[in-house]
């Protein structure tokens, strides 16, 4: 697919790459180099979108590996530690014989009830070390949803001693590894939803550009109808409408489904203008009197020459479908506990309790922005190698 | 031209008739009806309601007949002007209207105003300084509104505002003129509060525009006559506010019918968290307790708003653009 | 409850001894003062009754003054009005709920075999408008809420066979067809003031009996017809400010769900003064300003902006953060009893339509297994910040039906029994992930949808859920809108619902709901209780003889006037529901609090708090007053 993208697009004269060759302020390209090349030596210009590329992949690491970072089962309440506070990592250890060792250990708490005022006090321990171990057994998961095992990035060198990297929620669970699975399912989320809208605005925007006529008027007044329907109130409908029967995960691929209805009419409408753009080069053409079939003149010559485009178009759809997912859940309509999502935690937080006395609990709202930042930098900066003059 | 005009106004009122259905699909779509939202909120302050009384509510309001009786009855009446009757609030839905829309509008075009406020010098400077370190800087700050999910945004700002300055910042008025006529006091009172709606849509919104204006603005700069001018020796503040910025705005002004329904769209969320005495909060409501008469009216109002957006935008596009005027005929 | 007890016998016996302030000695607020100075108003004499209910007030006799600032939540929050200034019934709860004692009414008498109510009004009492009082107004509201033709929201009290007979001015008397030893009491709930509300010269104008052109007096007033503009405004909602009434404030703005702020001014009218001859309520004017969030209520609770409050925001979550506010909001936190006996009650549904799910629920000892599996200390510990004891649903301690039994069984928590008695019923069988397969072969899986509103209930859900997994049993656990839950409950499709404990102290007896298939909110038995009811509905069920045998007892207690009679006999229900075990509770509540401005005099410590004695309305408010 690659290989057959380089040839094509290189027979292309009218290709717009070249001319972005001219431009003085990009430095000397060759015509010796790929589109690809020229993208991401044009990419890396753009320092905020490769920074935002490395805190991205951190993310995707952090999504595929949640269950081996986290040292804590998710779920798992531990009543005594309900609202605990972050503990800090101390790295240099002292011995008792005076000298020093690098180990890593953080603090154990002491628990006080407040009965008047309702809530545990929590008080650094320092005379409780606990010191923290790598590639530890604790809590059973599948790896990769199929390898099952216990072994855990970090854990207590002691088992059963409280570890809260990020402090701990309501029912006392632990913040560090809700978020990491709270990472997996948001960035699921969409992802899933953008791949469903790529492959709804494709095709459908594809076959409208290119066939025209009838069927590219009637998808162009769906297109208009669809984005003329206020999107907050046709979610609430849709998502309370859900039976209530459902699994989280029928739950889970719905309000991806519902989410995406808002991604490919967009998508649908920069392949159509591709599409209709493309649809007069001599190459397509050429394509055609040689008795290509219309699926190949699209999959073959068309969809490779703005595959580009395609892409920066849904990496600035991903943060959008992210937004959306946390808006759902704050009116109570997304996805639901026990799944955890970045939304779902935020919902949990949104409440003057948390803001005064225990802030560590807007953490996912500190990642929902970074995330949403470097996607939409990531995505520009893609948009600025591949072609600056499609706006 | 005129016949153009013409056949989109069609188009429109073939399109709300499509969304009438659909709005009234999505709101009859959750289970259960308005006499079931009203019983379950009953019940949550402790009353008990008998099945009579139920059966007379449903009679009432006519919950009982089929979904396309009640489809058709509502069509009738919104053709005859007649925009029904609210279940929950026991009032006219124009009435309900005719309270809150002044101030809802008032709340968005300010928030539209100031969105190309802060999106139009930061566009401007980060395509006239590309790559560098303001670019990086403005670019986050410029993101970040949109980045920070609003209900939190908000949230956070209610909190700020009560902890450091021991202000509420929620609704509109202070409690004082909440029920007064409007005078300079009451107006500097509403100043005070809405302040706070206005940065979190404002903040929202503006990344978008500044995306838009930072990549137009950039083709601009390197078209020749930008060259020219500055070889030519003209300051180049002038070269870039004289020309480049107004063509680069261009698509932009065009695209200006589409900003208010996103704004209110966005606006949404935000309303309900500062407790804002605009349409939002009302909307939420209607849909949550399937008060449909009253939900139905006002999403498809927001959809009117749309669609006279997309009609104002493309007029304006076709006016600019004769290409669209005689040719392409509705493609935008 | 304790510590004010000695505040109610002399309030009581105040009421007994009847005008011992002379005329000439009542004073008035100096707003009102000067109206009747420039001649707008008449005097305090002629507006007060001949004979005006003298309150004892609970700290000290109070000055004029001030704003009362509350908030209230969305359209819908009638209760709060109700629970403060809407609390003036003919009769009312006395403070301590021992006793009921005479309000708007003088003075009332009940004949042997509770058929026939006698009610003495004040002399010279006047609606809020300064029209008189009088028994024509009580027949009238009577009329209303009898009338065949009325197709509105009706009182929860049942009226039928009830007649009213006008004897003279001042003095009304209610026949029951059938004996009722509870109605009194339920006058003097919070439904009880629906006979004092609607006047006949205002709200007569909406009554075809009283005006042929009722339903053209509607439309001009913005309704569809006279029954929902009666409903509307002159009986449940206060979407009339005009509406005159008898309250110690009077309806300033339209409480429509669009205005902002509701606002209430002094009654000038008001028929209480003080032990030292002032014309009550001390306080000029309430404001409850409207919001849409709780949140936003606990902003302005910690920004000094409600003065005397518990509603929405008096949660044990919120607490700390309220605790904390106090010296920078200027307020104090006052205790109250909780008289509600459960935080969450878990009720599987026993009347099921799906014969499996019946067959399984409808097993003692599956509810029973359940019961112990479930591990309440936790849920204490966890949601509850450590406070309150495990509990089934059953009356508290502190209330005379306090049945040890059925408070406290099964209450243990025992996994392994559990497990044994899982066994014993045949569950034994297993799936992969370690579920039990019910009778059909299938994974017990039971759905719970808690209302999202209520986060507390989520929580436990989510605790419970994980206590469960433990011994084979899949709780599926959600949140979903308030609506959906009633829904479900409605049509019978709920496998579980969760909802809190009312009926914890006297109350149990007006409203067994968790005791016996009662009404709509007994969840646990919907079939059951829509023939109780009487219903017609189309899935109403005759019960088993058991379950028939309760109610019959339930329905013998109203044939009785004598009190000692009554309690005999709705112990021998609660005995009944102890041995059923129909529900499961989980918490028994600690006391709650209220938030008092801290210049706020006259407020009660440890006050009841429950709906149907509608907390804080019986301490008086009109007593309230700020300290100078």
């Amino acid at each position: 697919m690659q290989k057959k993208t380089l040839t094509t697009l290189d027979g292309t004269a009218e290709d717009p790459i070249d001319e972005i060759g001219a431009d003085p302020r990009v430095g000397h390209v060759t015509g010796s180099e790929s589109q690809w090349q020229l993208i991401r030596r044009r990419f890396a210009k753009h320092r905020l979108a490769v920074i935002s590329l490395w805190i991205l992949c951190f993310f995707a690491l952090v999504a595929v590996f949640a269950d081996f970072i986290s040292p804590n089962d998710p779920n798992d309440v531990q009543a005594r530690y309900t609202y605990a506070p972050p503990q800090g990592i101390n790295f240099i250890d002292k011995t008792e014989d005076g000298g020093w060792r690098i180990k890593p250990y953080v603090y154990g708490y002491d628990v006080e009830i407040e009965p008047e005022a309702l809530r545990r006090v929590f008080v650094i321990d320092e005379t409780d070390k606990i010191y923290l171990e790598f590639f530890k057994r604790s809590w059973e998961y599948n790896l990769f949803g199929i390898i099952p095992t216990d072994i855990h990035l970090i854990g207590t060198e002691k088992p059963r001693k409280p570890l809260f990297f990020f402090g701990a929620d309501r029912l006392g669970r632990d913040m560090f590894s809700r978020l990491a699975y709270g990472t997996r399912i948001s960035l699921s989320v969409g992802l899933v939803g953008v791949i469903m809208s790529l492959v709804l605005g494709v095709i459908i925007g594809g076959f409208a550009g290119y066939f025209g006529g009838f069927f590219d008027a009637a998808t162009q007044r769906v297109i208009e109808f669809l984005r003329s329907l206020p999107t907050i109130p046709l979610w609430m409908g849709l998502a309370a409408a859900m039976p209530s029967s459902w699994s989280p995960l029928q739950v889970y691929f719905a309000i991806t489904l519902i989410l995406s209805l808002l991604g490919w009419t967009e998508l649908a409408r920069v392949v159509r203008g591709r599409f209709l753009a493309l649809k007069g080069e001599d190459y397509v053409a050429a394509a055609r009197y040689d008795g290509c079939s219309h699926t190949r003149v699209i999959l073959r010559h068309m969809v490779p020459s703005f595959t580009s485009h395609i892409i920066t178009a849904a990496s600035l759809a991903v943060p959008a479908m992210i937004l959306a997912e946390t808006a759902l859940s704050f009116l109570g309509l997304g996805l639901q506990a026990p799944v955890i999502s970045w939304g779902v935690l935020l919902q949990e937080a949104q409440n003057i309790r948390t803001l005064a006395t225990a802030p560590w609990l807007l953490l996912p709202g500190l990642a929902i922005v970074i995330a949403v930042l470097a996607m939409n930098f990531v995505g520009d900066g893609l948009r600025d190698a591949a072609d600056p003059y499609s706006h | 031209m005129w016949a153009y005009i013409v056949r989109r106004i069609i188009t429109m009122i073939l399109t709300l008739l499509a969304l009438s259905v659909v709005v009234f699909i999505v709101i009859q779509l959750p289970p259960g009806d308005f006499v079931t939202s009203y019983i379950a909120s009953l019940s949550a302050s402790g009353e008990t309601v008998d099945q009579e009384t139920i059966a007379i509510l449903r009679e009432r309001y006519k919950l009982d007949s089929p979904v396309l009786v009640q489809y058709l009855s509502w069509l009738m009446q919104l053709l005859q002007g007649n925009l029904g009757y609210s279940f929950e609030l026991q009032k006219s839905v124009s009435e309900i209207f005719s309270q809150r829309i002044g101030i809802s509008l008032a709340v968005e075009l300010t928030a539209v105003v100031f969105m190309w406020a802060i999106a139009v010098p930061i566009g401007v400077y980060s395509a006239v300084n590309q790559y560098s370190l303001g670019d990086y800087a403005f670019t986050i700050l410029g993101f970040l509104g949109l980045a920070i999910p609003n209900f939190l945004f908000a949230l956070v700002l209610m909190y700020v505002c009560y902890n450091w300055f021991g202000i509420t910042i929620t609704g509109l008025f202070s409690t004082e003129f909440m029920n007064e006529r409007w005078s300079v006091a009451r107006f500097l009172d509403f100043a005070s509060h809405v302040w706070a709606p206005i940065l979190v849509i404002s903040t929202a919104g503006a990344a978008q525009l500044v995306r838009v204006l930072r990549a137009n603005l950039l083709d601009e700069l390197n078209k020749p006559y930008v060259l020219t001018a500055r070889a030519k020796g003209l300051p180049k503040r002038r070269v870039i506010w004289r020309y480049p910025v107004r063509v680069a705005m261009n698509p932009l002004i065009s695209t200006v019918g589409w900003v208010l329904p996103t704004v209110i769209s966005s606006s949404f969320v935000t309303a309900i968290v500062l407790n804002l005495p605009t349409l939002s909060p009302i909307l939420l409501r209607s849909l949550l307790s399937q008060d449909m008469y009253l939900a139905g009216a006002l999403i498809l109002f927001m959809g009117v708003l749309t669609l006279v957006g997309t009609l104002i935008s493309d007029l304006l596009l076709a006016w600019i653009d004769p290409r669209i005027r005689l040719g392409m005929v509705g493609a935008k | 409850m304790k510590r004010f007890g000695n505040y109610a016998t002399p309030l009581i016996a105040a009421l007994a001894l009847a005008a011992p302030v002379a005329a000439q000695q009542y004073t008035e607020a100096p707003e009102l003062a000067e109206l009747v100075a420039a001649g707008t108003l008449p005097p305090v004499e002629e507006r007060l009754p001949a004979n005006p209910l003298v309150v004892k007030p609970i700290e000290m006799v109070g000055t004029y003054g001030g704003v009362w600032r509350s908030a209230l939540k969305g359209s819908f929050d009638t209760g709060w009005i109700r629970r403060t200034i809407g609390y003036q019934p003919l009769v009312a709860f006395n403070y301590d709920w021992t006793d009921v004692v005479p309000n708007v009414a003088e003075r009332f008498e009940v004949n042997d075999d509770a058929t026939e109510f006698t009610f003495y009004l004040r002399k010279g009492h006047k609606w809020s408008d300064g029209e008189p009082f009088t028994s024509a107004d009580l027949d009238f509201a009577l009329k209303v809420m009898t009338s065949p033709d009325y197709a509105g929201r009706k009182v929860n009290i049942p009226l039928a066979g009830v007649t009213g007979e006008v004897v003279d001015e001042t003095t009304f008397k209610i026949k029951l067809e059938e004996p009722n030893g509870l109605f009194l009491q339920r006058l003097a709930t919070v439904e009880g003031p629906f006979i004092v509300n609607a006047s006949k010269h205002y709200c007569g104008d909406l009554f075809p009996e009283t005006n042929p052109d009722a339903n053209a007096v509607a439309q001009e007033r913005g309704f569809d017809n006279w029954s929902q503009a009666m409903e509307q405004s002159c009986f449940f909602n206060f979407q009339d400010a005009n509406r005159p009434l008898l309250f110690a404030w009077r309806q300033a703005t339209n409480y429509d769900g669009l205005n902002q702020l509701v606002e209430w001014e002094r009654n000038p009218y008001f028929f209480k003064i003080d032990t030292e001859g002032q014309q009550l309520p001390y306080i000029d004017d309430v404001k409850m300003v409207q919001t849409e969030s709780v949140e936003d209520i606990v902003l302005k609770v910690v920004n000094g902006e409600i003065d005397f409050s518990n509603r929405h925001f008096a949660t044990v979550a919120n607490k700390p953060v309220i605790f904390d506010g106090q010296e920078a909001g200027g307020y104090t936190l006052k205790s109250t009893v909780d008289a509600r006996m459960n935080n969450a009650i878990l009720q599987l549904n026993i009347t099921h339509p799906d014969e499996n799910k019946r067959k399984l629920f409808g097993m003692k000892e599956f509810r029973q297994a359940l019961s112990i599996g479930m591990d309440r200390e936790e849920i204490i510990d966890v949601v509850y910040a450590g406070q309150g004891e495990p509990h089934q649903a059953a009356p508290r301690p502190s209330s005379p039906f306090y049945n040890e039994q059925l408070a406290k069984q099964f209450t243990e928590y025992d996994p392994d029994a559990a497990n044994a008695l899982l066994d014993e019923i045949g569950l034994t069988e297993m799936n992969s992930d370690g579920i039990r397969l019910g009778f059909d072969g299938e994974p017990i899986r039971i759905q719970l949808l808690a209302s999202s509103d209520q986060s507390e209930f989520g929580d436990i859900a989510q605790l419970v859920t994980q206590q469960w997994k433990d011994i084979g049993i899949d709780l599926d656990a959600r949140n979903a809108e308030r609506s959906l839950v009633y829904e479900q409950i409605q049509n019978n499709q709920h496998d579980m619902h969760v909802w809190w404990g009312d009926g914890g102290m006297n109350d149990a007896m007006l409203d067994p709901r968790f005791y016996m298939p009662f009404n709509l909110e007994s969840a646990f038995a919907q079939a059951w209780a829509q023939h109780f009811m009487g219903t017609g509905s189309s899935f109403a069920e005759a019960p088993p003889t058991e379950v028939q045998a309760q109610m019959d007892i339930y329905n013998s207690i109203a044939n009785t006037g004598d009190a000692a009679k009554q309690k005999e006999l709705f112990d021998q229900v609660l005995q009944a529901a102890a041995d059923q075990f129909y529900v499961m509770g989980t918490v028994l509540p600690a006391d709650g609090y209220i938030v008092a401005n801290k210049n706020l005099g006259n407020v009660p410590e440890g006050q009841i708090y429950t709906w149907l004695y509608p907390q804080p309305g019986p301490m008086q408010t009109s007593q309230l007053f700020y300290k100078q």
